[in-house]
């Protein structure tokens, strides 16, 4: 299972210090949360541990392999950040099926199984352009978990979710720490930070202000 | 790949361009099917081969500045990695292009759906250096005295079809290469360096005789002289062939395709 360790990132976008040497750890099997005001550096973080953007100085070392180094990305890696674009002129389930046949981890039956349990219909034929918010973040979220990640990254999952989703994401996450999955999830609603994550950091314009 | 290449291809702004090109050939070519006797083919060949084609590669660019798409396509890269991804991203692009340059073809055929086989009076009569007749429509209609006097009707159009899809693909892999690494789309520059400095240079050089006769010089004069010869001569220019032209640029394609492809994390924010 994976453990994470943040070591000194930084990160400068157009002369402006985004990220100010960062560094935490996440162990295996936790729930890592990262707070913050919008603008904090919360998802440029997570890109980057994500391996889809690059540091300016420092390195995320995941289970002893450095990222864009060793690796390009975390192995099985599931993740949200910001809204994913999916093909519009397509039904959800075309797009997860899409997505699935790249690295065929999972059958048919399983991508309708999950997306069953995250309340869409996997024989609906309406387009993706037609999802209202909540929809496509369902959808979203069927994506990063549909194919059994170790590593699940959440940037704002809970975005446009109505109650009762959102009780059952809180659910799901749970069983999959227990599994001993890892999951980093940043949130801007501090209910969702106090009941499921074990360690929390703070970032304020970049830097870490809080660890708790 | 083929439903990715779709979903990419037919965006809003690719029926903008679309609506947009129509709108333009309309205004360009639309009326000659009333005031003259040309055909679809030489309707197609005057668009292209006058300065109106430039409307083609502003769009083409325009297009390619909608490729890498990195931001929110997260969930597609760390299943694909980078460089299977931006093959797709290539891949979609080269196709937008070629679908949009048969476009321009069948646009030319809707405005004027008169399907002749030969060279129309009015056709030859453009070629003459003193007619001004299409000008209104056409800014210049000129260089294709080796089209009528050597090739067939057909053969041109492919030519001029070919030669601008393959130039319109180098152009938009341009841009792209450049976006990979800075986002505001600076290829555009490029396009235009391509386009218009070597005809300023070119001129500067005859201004000034021998003085400015480097290896630089005799590569833009190659480049120039294939372009201006070929896409507006057809196959028989004065000092290339058109085979050698579109092996230059399948050349200049492959090695932009190599540097795209070989630099792992170009896309990376």
């Amino acid at each position: 299972m994976p453990k994470i360790e943040v070591k000194n990132i930084s990160k400068v976008y157009k002369k402006e210090k985004v990220l100010d040497d960062v560094s935490f750890c996440v162990n295996a099997g936790e729930i890592f949360g990262i707070v913050g005001r919008n603008g904090s550096g919360k998802s440029v973080l997570m890109k980057i541990i994500c391996g889809l953007a690059a540091p300016t100085s420092g390195h995320i070392v995941i289970d002893e392999k450095i990222i864009g180094k060793d690796i390009d990305f975390p192995e099985n890696l599931g993740a949200i950040i910001e809204q994913p674009a999916f093909m519009q002129f397509a039904s959800g389930f075309k797009n997860l099926k899409f997505l699935a046949d790249i690295n065929k981890k999972i059958d048919k039956a399983e991508i309708r199984s999950t997306m069953e349990m995250v309340g869409l219909n996997p024989d609906s034929k309406k387009w993706v352009m037609n999802y209202s918010l909540g929809m496509k973040q369902r959808l979203s979220i069927a994506q990063a978990i549909m194919e059994n990640p170790e590593l699940i990254i959440l940037d704002e999952p809970m975005n446009g979710l109505d109650k009762e989703m959102v009780n059952w994401l809180r659910g799901y996450l749970k069983e999959e720490s227990d599994k001993g999955h890892t999951i980093i999830i940043s949130s801007h609603i501090q209910e969702d930070i106090d009941i499921l994550c074990d360690h929390v950091i703070e970032l304020d314009r970049g830097c870490i202000v809080n660890a708790g | 790949m083929l439903r990715y290449i779709v979903n990419r291809i037919f965006s809003g702004v690719f029926v903008l361009s679309a609506v947009l090109l129509f709108a333009f050939m309309t205004f360009s070519i639309g009326s000659l099917r009333y005031i003259s006797d040309i055909s679809g083919y030489e309707a197609y060949l005057l668009f292209m081969n006058s300065e109106s084609g430039i409307i083609f590669y502003i769009f083409c660019i325009i297009l390619a500045m909608q490729y890498p798409i990195v931001d929110k396509n997260d969930n597609l890269i760390v299943r694909l990695g980078w460089k299977k991804w931006m093959v797709y991203e290539i891949v979609s692009l080269i196709s937008v292009i070629i679908l949009y340059s048969i476009m321009t073809l069948a646009f030319s055929f809707l405005l004027v759906p008169d399907f002749s086989h030969k060279w129309s009076t009015d056709f030859l009569i453009a070629m003459s250096p003193i007619e001004n007749k299409f000008t209104e429509h056409i800014a210049s209609v000129q260089n294709m005295t080796g089209w009528v006097l050597y090739g067939t009707i057909s053969g041109a159009l492919m030519t001029t079809f070919i030669c601008n899809t393959i130039l319109a693909v180098f152009c938009g892999l341009v841009v792209f290469a450049f976006n990979t690494k800075r986002k505001a789309g600076y290829g555009v520059l490029i396009i235009l360096f391509i386009k218009y400095i070597p005809e300023i240079i070119m001129q500067y050089v005859f201004l000034h005789g021998n003085s400015l006769t480097g290896k630089f010089f005799k590569y833009i004069d190659l480049f120039e002289t294939a372009k201006i010869s070929n896409m507006k001569m057809g196959c028989y220019g004065t000092y290339m062939q058109m085979h050698q032209t579109i092996s230059w640029l399948l050349f200049c394609v492959s090695v932009l395709l190599i540097v795209i492809l070989g630099r792992k994390k170009i896309c990376q924010r």
